[in-house]
């Protein structure tokens, strides 16, 4: 069992100028990831969804309130005791090292045996399809493959919980689409609680079991939505469309209420 | 793909060849137009070569020489290190340093090497001493400038997926300061044979740098061409076999920059 539960969770930034500026980054927020569940935090740019990556993650501590994985407190800093496996908007990964030495490095950061390496990063390595390119340096693949084999990195470990920030938002259309049916295929195979950050909608709809909907200033969750489309689902389902239009609907009306947007049924 | 790189391989050697023989034909052209006290061909230097290779001092003072620069060099790296990776990580140190880095980088050696001998006489640490000083700001920048270049979102992903602090520094630090660090090298080996040569002529009675000064007393060209040849080959030869391949070595991962 590994769920993610916020708890009251609120952030406030100070400025390192003068500590009387601050800002309210999140205002007690309360929500679960449920076990093996695929959830998504939709929101506009700025409305903390890093943020609240970041403070999962334990890069940044809360200013109140709690985060709880697998219903343990989550520690902050080096003595962290739960595996979080991390995909970034970008792959992140060291230009030093091969994809397959990529992907070593963080079983080694792991404390797993050097013996397992091998065999577990050709596993993930041919899951992403990656297989020729796992002698290559960073700098020698594409956007696409770098991110996955930034997938194949954070699924290695073998991860209690799984963060996403955006991971398809600096590739192109078709091979964001490409990589959002293979993430879907990894997680079928490897049912991890994943928490998905992104901006856009219908990513949100095609990937989630539920969507989080944020607004910002200060940034707090207005909605929830459970997206009951059968999987495995195709890009082409009408339903998705469906869901889609509703949501942004929705989106217009609460983030900008005064300005007289028309959307046309 | 493999075959492009072979025919660049040879092009490139072609290249430096060409411009190898170039050079020994213009000196040999101006060495015929002049006498051989101004300019000793490339014959009567060669010749002259293999007199000061045979003879029993060079070995004596030409070691003398190694020893100084690779004693400065490792002095001068190691303050150069230290400093620079504090004064990047650090803004208070930083701000207190930063001006006299300047300075020291300003002050000719030829400078430090006075002084450096006035207080502590013409002995082997007086020049061990200006050499280090002289070399170890333009190490400092370089560190410092890497330190400060330093990518750290890679260093929060480190930290999420879980490194100690001492595989953060050895896997994620260390490696992105490398590039800097070679950098350093080179520049510090450049300052440091200039150095030590100075310091050998006007302070010490060893080195290749006192052989140098010897002949120009006796105003003995094609001994001042011959001695300056070797140590400017051997200079070569260490850059291109030892740091080259050292760099090849630890720098393979980053991509050749096609402009």
């Amino acid at each position: 069992m590994a769920e993610i539960e916020i708890r009251n969770l609120s952030k406030i930034f100070e400025s390192h100028k003068d500590s009387n500026l601050k800002f309210l980054a999140l205002e007690e927020l309360n929500f679960t990831v449920e076990d093996k569940k695929f959830v998504c935090l939709l929101g506009p740019s700025g409305c903390g969804k890093s943020t609240i990556l970041n403070i999962i993650a334990g890069l940044e501590e809360p200013t109140s309130g709690e985060v709880l994985i697998g219903g343990k407190a989550c520690c902050y800093g080096d003595d962290r005791t739960c595996k979080i496996g991390y995909v970034f908007q970008e792959p992140r990964l060291l230009p030093w090292l091969t994809v397959e030495k990529n992907i070593h490095f963080v079983l080694e950061s792991q404390g797993i045996p050097s013996s397992q390496w091998k065999e577990i990063s050709s596993n993930y390595i041919e899951m992403v399809r990656l297989r020729e390119f796992e002698k290559s340096y960073p700098y020698q693949l594409s956007g696409g493959m770098q991110q996955r084999t930034s997938i194949a990195r954070a699924f290695s470990i073998n991860p209690d919980i799984l963060l996403m920030d955006e991971p398809f938002s600096g590739l192109d259309e078709i091979t964001a689409r490409k990589l959002r049916y293979e993430l879907l295929n990894i997680w079928r195979n490897n049912q991890k609680t994943i928490l998905f950050v992104t901006h856009n909608s219908f990513e949100a709809t095609f990937l989630a079991d539920k969507i989080l909907i944020m607004n910002k200033c200060p940034g707090k969750i207005y909605k929830e939505i459970k997206v009951n489309i059968p999987r495995p689902r195709d890009y082409d389902n009408p339903m998705l469309f469906e869901f889609n239009r509703a949501i942004v609907k929705d989106f217009i009306k609460f983030i900008s209420p005064d300005e007289d947007l028309q959307i046309e049924d | 793909m493999r075959d492009k790189k072979g025919r660049d391989h040879y092009l490139g050697r072609r290249t430096k060849l060409l411009s190898f023989l170039t050079l020994i034909l213009t000196w040999w052209i101006i060495s015929l137009l002049t006498s051989s006290n101004i300019v000793p061909g490339p014959w009567i230097t060669a010749k002259c070569i293999g007199k000061i290779l045979t003879s029993g001092g060079f070995f004596f003072h030409f070691y003398k020489t190694m020893v100084r620069v690779l004693v400065g060099l490792g002095c001068s790296m190691f303050l150069g290190i230290i400093i620079g990776t504090l004064m990047g990580l650090y803004q208070s140190v930083e701000r207190g340093l930063d001006l006299w880095i300047m300075v020291g980088l300003t002050i000719p050696g030829l400078v430090y090497t006075i002084f450096s001998l006035m207080w502590f006489g013409l002995t082997e640490f007086a020049a061990i001493f200006a050499i280090s000083i002289t070399t170890f700001p333009s190490i400092t920048i370089n560190v410092w400038g890497g330190v400060k270049d330093i990518d750290t979102k890679l260093i929060e992903m480190s930290k999420i997926f879980g490194a100690s602090k001492k595989k953060r520094f050895f896997k994620v630090v260390l490696p992105q300061i490398t590039p800097y660090l070679f950098a350093s090298l080179r520049f510090g080996l450049g300052i440091i044979w200039k150095v030590t040569v100075i310091v050998e002529m006007i302070g010490l009675s060893s080195g290749v740098g006192y052989m140098l000064n010897y002949w120009f007393s006796l105003y003995n060209m094609p001994q001042v061409f011959g001695w300056s040849a070797i140590f400017i080959i051997f200079m070569l030869l260490f850059e291109l076999v030892f740091i080259k391949k050292l760099e090849n070595h630890f720098l393979l991962w980053r991509p050749r920059i096609k402009f």
